[in-house]
């Protein structure tokens, strides 16, 4: 009897504390993450830890944070948009920090959660608030295009630039009163801006080069002459005399394919001939001569309201 | 109502109190050794308690002094006294010893009125002082080896005496013998019950857990035949468990992880009632109770996922349970007796107490060694 009691008082402490229930986490199909906190709240950012709890079993094609000021959040209705830092990808550990780095007026609280986006289901964590201190500046590496007037759309690459399009401002001194610039999609790394020609230059030059300043709330990026002035044209036609019904080639410069090409005769008088445009490869382009009456003409050539005339003319010949 | 109540039963009490003062100085009496019985009242001196005592029938009377050889009995304050002729290591004396009244027919218990620990067995005329092999005495005395069990708890004390003598008068068949008080630690394991409102909303969580315990259960018989006793059983648990639900609440659907880690210190005070299986040796027991509970939590979480069409949102809460619950003890089990009283117990111990909506439910299997 007292070997078994003597057993029964080692054995029992073992049976007991293995009795203990470690904290357990009921498997599921979604991920569940758990945001940890905000830190590192500086004049460049702010940045958000979060746990992956459970990956779930649907691959994760990307996480991040989304993030907006807290008395916009606090609205009623209010739905989004937000702000958003997103990494493509599977994350690399189960402890993840996503840095904020847009978009952040020193001195507002904002409210941010992290997500895991899988298949057709995004997973958010819960909001924590923080007060801002700044965020960085925009920084410019690349423009579509370095010829203002070309184009109807250029895209700006880079860093840091406001994701909401009113925040970014496009200024390029010395042609303010000939165009101006539209934000129609931003990004953290991308602008998509529409260049809207308010008039037509009328002498311009490859000497002439003009800065791009990018302002983002407050603060700058200046790509220094960068852009020159140019309008699309024809830099070359295959004949200044034809008859009706022979065929037209022009080489035109033009950075863009548009819709609407054409050549014109004496367009800007009222009975102005416009013949519209093939394109044969490259910026080669054909067109067959409609009646017209006979004679030397204005050559031109107009696109989408750009319209620019040839230094020689035309001339119909009878049949 | 309840004031007038509680005036009533202390008015009925201390009239009762007086009551029983008045009787006992009326029943004094003294039986001289001429024979003669005289009611009235006595008075001990302590210095001469062993020979002397004053006696006077009127308190109009002067205190009358009587002496061992005079005196063959008296009565005071509910005790018998006989003057005995005994030895005690001084040479035979003469003195007054008070009787220990028990139920075995011829055989008396006496102490002494001057040493609180000195008593005589008495039968058949013959006298003798009880040393520390009082036990051998007994055994000889009652002659019953069924007695033997209740023999090895009975200590050298005037009514551990008494009463196994009494229990050799009233003895008709073998029964299990306890001690008039008895300790006895034990351990084991628990499942734990909590059940509690989630946070913010209407849905009740229900966690089940495991665990271990240690605790002592302190009992006291209180009754002649020792199979009901009172118990006081502080123990103290931990356990940990968790618990999945899905739900509804506001239009959305919630599955939610609940988990909690506590500690309870428990104190349930149980009458319990035993049964005889096989006498000294295997009883069974059952108990009823109420009890109370301080639940201590020391790590809770509710992992939540809160569903939405196309997006799920995931947080982590602490949660708050109340501290203190009451409400219903009970248990079943079995004693192995071994000797000397000492027992080995096991069963099972169920508590299902509550806290406004919370409620808490503690099962354990336990083992326990009863001194």
């Amino acid at each position: 009897m007292k070997r078994f009691i003597f057993h029964l008082v080692t054995l029992l402490p073992l049976i007991f504390f293995g009795c203990q229930e470690a904290e357990n986490f009921t498997p599921r199909d979604y991920s569940f993450i758990q945001s940890q906190e905000i830190h590192s709240v500086d004049a460049s950012g702010a940045t958000i830890d979060f746990n992956i709890i459970d990956p779930g079993i649907f691959p994760i094609v990307s996480y991040g944070v989304e993030y907006v000021e807290k008395e916009l959040f606090e609205r009623p209705f209010f739905e989004g948009p937000f702000l958003v830092e997103e990494v493509e990808g599977e994350p690399s550990s189960e402890a993840l920090s996503i840095r904020m780095e847009t978009d952040l007026i020193s001195g507002v609280e904002y409210v941010a959660r992290p997500f895991i986006k899988s298949n057709k289901l995004t997973v958010y964590g819960e909001f924590l608030s923080f007060t801002a201190q700044g965020s960085k500046a925009p920084i410019i590496s690349e423009v579509s295009s370095s010829v203002l007037g070309m184009r109807l759309e250029i895209t700006i690459r880079g860093n840091n630039f406001s994701q909401r399009p009113q925040n970014n401002r496009i200024v390029v001194p010395g042609l303010e009163d000939y165009f101006e610039f539209e934000i129609l999609e931003s990004s953290k790394e991308s602008l998509r801006v529409r260049v809207n020609k308010k008039i037509l230059k009328e002498s311009y030059s490859d000497d002439e080069r003009y800065d791009l300043v990018l302002n983002v709330q407050g603060q700058e990026a200046i790509l220094s002459s960068l852009f020159t002035v140019g309008y699309p044209r024809i830099s070359q036609i295959n004949t200044l005399k034809a008859r009706v019904g022979d065929e037209i080639i022009v080489d035109l410069i033009l950075e863009e394919e548009r819709e609407f090409l054409y050549i014109t005769l004496n367009y800007e008088r009222a009975n102005f001939l416009a013949l519209p445009l093939q394109r044969i490869g490259g910026n080669q382009y054909r067109t067959v001569l409609t009646p017209y009456p006979t004679g030397k003409h204005i050559l031109g050539f107009l696109m989408e309201g750009i319209y620019n005339v040839y230094p020689e003319e035309f001339e119909i010949l009878e049949d | 109502m309840r004031k007038f109540f509680f005036q009533f039963a202390v008015i009925i009490l201390l009239i009762q109190l007086f009551s029983t003062e008045l009787l006992a100085q009326r029943n004094d009496y003294i039986v001289l050794n001429d024979t003669i019985f005289s009611e009235g009242y006595i008075k001990q001196e302590y210095s001469e308690i062993t020979s002397t005592i004053y006696f006077r029938k009127t308190k109009k009377e002067p205190w009358n002094k009587y002496s061992n050889t005079q005196v063959k009995e008296y009565y005071f304050s509910k005790r018998k006294y006989y003057a005995k002729e005994i030895e005690r290591g001084n040479g035979r004396e003469f003195i007054f010893l008070k009787l220990i009244p028990n139920q075995l027919e011829g055989v008396n218990l006496y102490r002494s009125t001057d040493q609180k620990m000195q008593f005589f067995l008495e039968k058949e005329g013959s006298i003798q002082l009880l040393d520390e092999s009082y036990r051998e005495v007994l055994r000889q005395t009652v002659a019953n080896a069924e007695l033997d069990p209740l023999l090895e708890i009975t200590h050298f004390t005037g009514e551990d005496m008494a009463y196994f003598l009494s229990e050799a008068g009233t003895f008709k068949k073998p029964r299990t013998y306890s001690k008039r008080v008895g300790v006895t630690p034990f351990s084991g394991v628990i499942q734990t019950i909590n059940r509690f409102q989630l946070p913010n909303t209407n849905q009740l969580a229900r966690v089940t857990g495991a665990g271990w315990q240690l605790g002592t259960d302190m009992e006291i018989q209180v009754n002649r035949l020792r199979n009901v006793s009172l118990h006081l059983r502080p123990s103290f648990s931990s356990s940990s468990g968790s618990d999945f639900i899905i739900f509804r609440d506001g239009g959305n659907a919630f599955e939610t992880d609940s988990y909690l880690s506590q500690t309870i210190f428990q104190l349930p005070l149980s009458g319990k009632f035993h049964l005889d299986l096989v006498p000294n040796s295997w009883r069974a027991f059952g108990e009823v109770g109420y009890g109370i509970s301080f639940i201590n939590l020391q790590e809770s979480s509710l992992q939540i996922a809160e569903i939405q069409e196309g997006s799920v949102t995931t947080y982590v809460r602490d949660f708050e349970l109340n501290g203190l619950y009451n409400g219903f003890v009970g248990g079943l089990g079995i004693e192995k007796y071994l000797s000397k009283g000492r027992a080995l117990i096991i069963g099972i111990h169920y508590s299902s107490m509550s806290s406004g909506v919370e409620k808490f439910a503690e099962t354990s299997m336990f083992v326990g060694f009863k001194f």
